[in-house]
C-alpha cells in the first residue's frame, strides 16, 4: 500500500472513531482489507481505495473501518487479573449489592472472547458460592459484523487453544462440526449490543465492572478523555474499570476522574470527587 | 534449566515439536512410543511431555498411567497431543492424569499458550 492511501484508512478511522490504526505494519492491513475488496467485488485493494474515495464512500466506511478496528484477543488474556475478578471481586461485589445482579461492559468484544471469558469465570464463581451470584454481560463493539459472528459463539480449532485450559474447553464449549460452540447456558448470559465507547453505553444502566482492555492506547490522544469521562458515567458506585496490563501507568487522561485500586494494577474507580458533569 | 520430552511416533511431528519447543529455550529429548518414553523418564524425568496418544507399543494414555506410578512420576507436566477433538477423549485424557490437551494440527502460538497453561514457564 502507499503512504497515501496507508493515510486515507487511518483518518477515516481516527474522525469515524476515534481509534488510531497501527500503521506500522502495512501487510497485515493489506491481508484485511484484501479480504474486505473480494466480498465487495473489487478486484484490488487500490480499487477498492479509488472507490471509497470518489463514489462509495458512505457505503464502504464502515466497513472498511470495521474490518481494520475489531480487536483480536485470546480467551482469559490477562489471566492473572482475571482469576482476581472470578475469585474476589465478583464475589465481593455481589455482596455489596446486596445480591442483586453485577453488571459487567465489555466495550471492546470484537469477535467475543473476552465477553465469553467473563462468563465462564462467572459461570465458575455461581458453581463454586452458594449464596445467589447473579451476572449480567453486556458486550459492545463498533463493528456489526463483529457482533454478529461474537453472538454465535463459534470458535476454530486455533481460536479455543489459545488461553483456554482443556478443562475449561470441555466444560464450556459444544462441539459443532468443524468448531466449538459456547454453551447456550453461557451465550444466554452476554447480551449484543452496537456501541462507540467514546460516547455511548449500552442499555441504559449503570456497570459494576468495565473491562476495557486495549481501547485507551489504541484511542487519538484527544479523544482520550471523551472515552474516560463516557466510561466514568457508566460505572456505578464503587464499580472497577479495569484496564489492560500497564495501561494505565502514566495514563494522565484517566485522572481526575479515576484514581488506581491500592495494590490491583490496572484497576480503577471512579474519583469520589469528580464530578460527572465536569 | 527445565527439560522436555516429545513423545509421537511420527518424526515429522516430533521434528515440528522440538523446533517449537527449543524456541522457547527448553531441550529436548525424543522418543517414539509410550515404551521409550517411559524409559527415557526412567533416565531423567522431563519438566515437561509432548504426549502423543495414539502410538504403536504403547498408547500415550497407558504410558501417563504408568508414568504417574514412578517414583518422581507426578512431577512432569504433560501435555496429550492428538488429533482426537472429541470432548469425551479430552476428558478421557485429564481424568488419566493429563495436565493440558493439545489438538493437532498445532502451532508455536498454541503450543506456547498450553506451555503456560500447563504452568511451565
Amino acid at each position: 500500500m502507499t503512504p497515501a492511501e496507508l493515510d486515507l484508512v487511518a483518518r477515516l478511522c481516527l474522525v469515524r472513531t476515534g481509534r488510531r490504526l497501527d500503521i506500522s505494519e502495512p501487510d497485515q492491513i493489506l491481508i484485511r482489507l484484501t479480504g474486505l475488496a473480494r466480498r465487495e467485488g473489487f478486484g484490488t485493494v487500490a480499487d477498492l481505495l479509488i472507490a471509497l474515495r470518489t463514489r462509495e464512500t458512505e457505503r464502504l466506511a464502515w466497513p472498511l473501518i470495521e474490518c481494520l478496528t475489531v480487536f483480536e484477543r485470546d480467551f482469559m488474556e490477562d489471566a492473572e487479573v482475571l482469576d482476581q475478578l472470578g475469585h474476589r471481586i465478583l464475589p465481593t461485589l455481589s455482596t455489596a449489592r446486596g445480591g442483586a445482579p453485577v453488571r459487567i461492559w465489555c466495550p471492546a468484544s470484537g469477535s467475543g472472547q473476552e465477553p465469553y471469558s467473563m462468563a465462564m469465570l462467572a459461570q465458575e464463581a455461581m458453581d463454586r458460592l452458594s449464596d445467589g451470584l447473579q451476572v449480567e454481560i453486556y458486550a459492545s463493539d463498533i463493528s456489526t459484523r463483529a457482533l454478529e459472528r461474537a453472538r454465535t459463539g463459534l470458535f476454530n480449532h486455533f481460536e479455543v487453544q489459545k488461553g483456554l485450559t482443556a478443562r475449561r474447553l470441555v466444560d464450556h464449549f459444544l462441539r459443532r462440526e468443524d468448531s466449538w460452540q459456547v454453551s447456550p447456558a453461557l451465550r444466554e448470559m452476554v447480551r449484543w449490543r452496537r456501541v462507540n465507547p467514546l460516547s455511548e453505553t449500552p442499555g441504559g444502566v449503570r456497570f459494576d465492572i468495565i473491562l476495557c482492555r486495549g481501547v485507551l492506547p489504541r484511542t487519538a490522544p484527544h479523544m482520550r478523555p471523551n472515552l474516560v469521562l463516557n466510561l466514568a458515567q457508566a460505572l456505578s458506585p464503587g464499580g472497577l474499570l479495569i484496564l489492560g496490563q500497564g495501561e494505565g501507568e502514566g495514563a494522565e487522561d484517566l485522572a481526575p476522574a479515576m484514581n488506581p485500586l491500592a495494590g490491583m494494577p490496572a484497576i480503577y474507580t471512579r474519583n469520589p470527587a469528580f464530578s460527572l458533569a465536569a | 534449566m527445565k527439560t522436555c520430552l516429545v513423545v509421537d511416533d511420527s518424526p515429522v511431528i516430533r521434528s515440528l515439536a522440538r523446533r517449537l519447543v527449543e524456541a522457547r529455550g527448553i531441550p529436548v529429548r525424543e522418543a517414539a512410543d509410550g515404551a521409550q518414553a517411559l524409559a527415557a523418564c526412567k533416565e531423567e524425568m522431563p519438566d515437561l511431555i509432548l504426549l502423543d496418544w495414539r502410538m504403536p507399543v504403547m498408547s500415550g494414555l497407558e504410558a501417563l498411567s504408568k508414568l504417574r506410578l514412578m517414583p518422581g512420576g507426578d512431577h512432569p507436566k504433560v501435555l496429550v497431543c492428538s488429533v482426537e477433538t472429541s470432548p469425551d477423549l479430552i476428558r478421557q485424557a485429564l481424568e488419566a492424569g493429563a495436565d493440558e490437551y493439545v489438538m493437532k494440527p498445532f502451532d508455536g502460538e498454541i503450543l506456547a499458550s498450553k506451555i503456560t497453561l500447563a504452568g511451565v514457564a
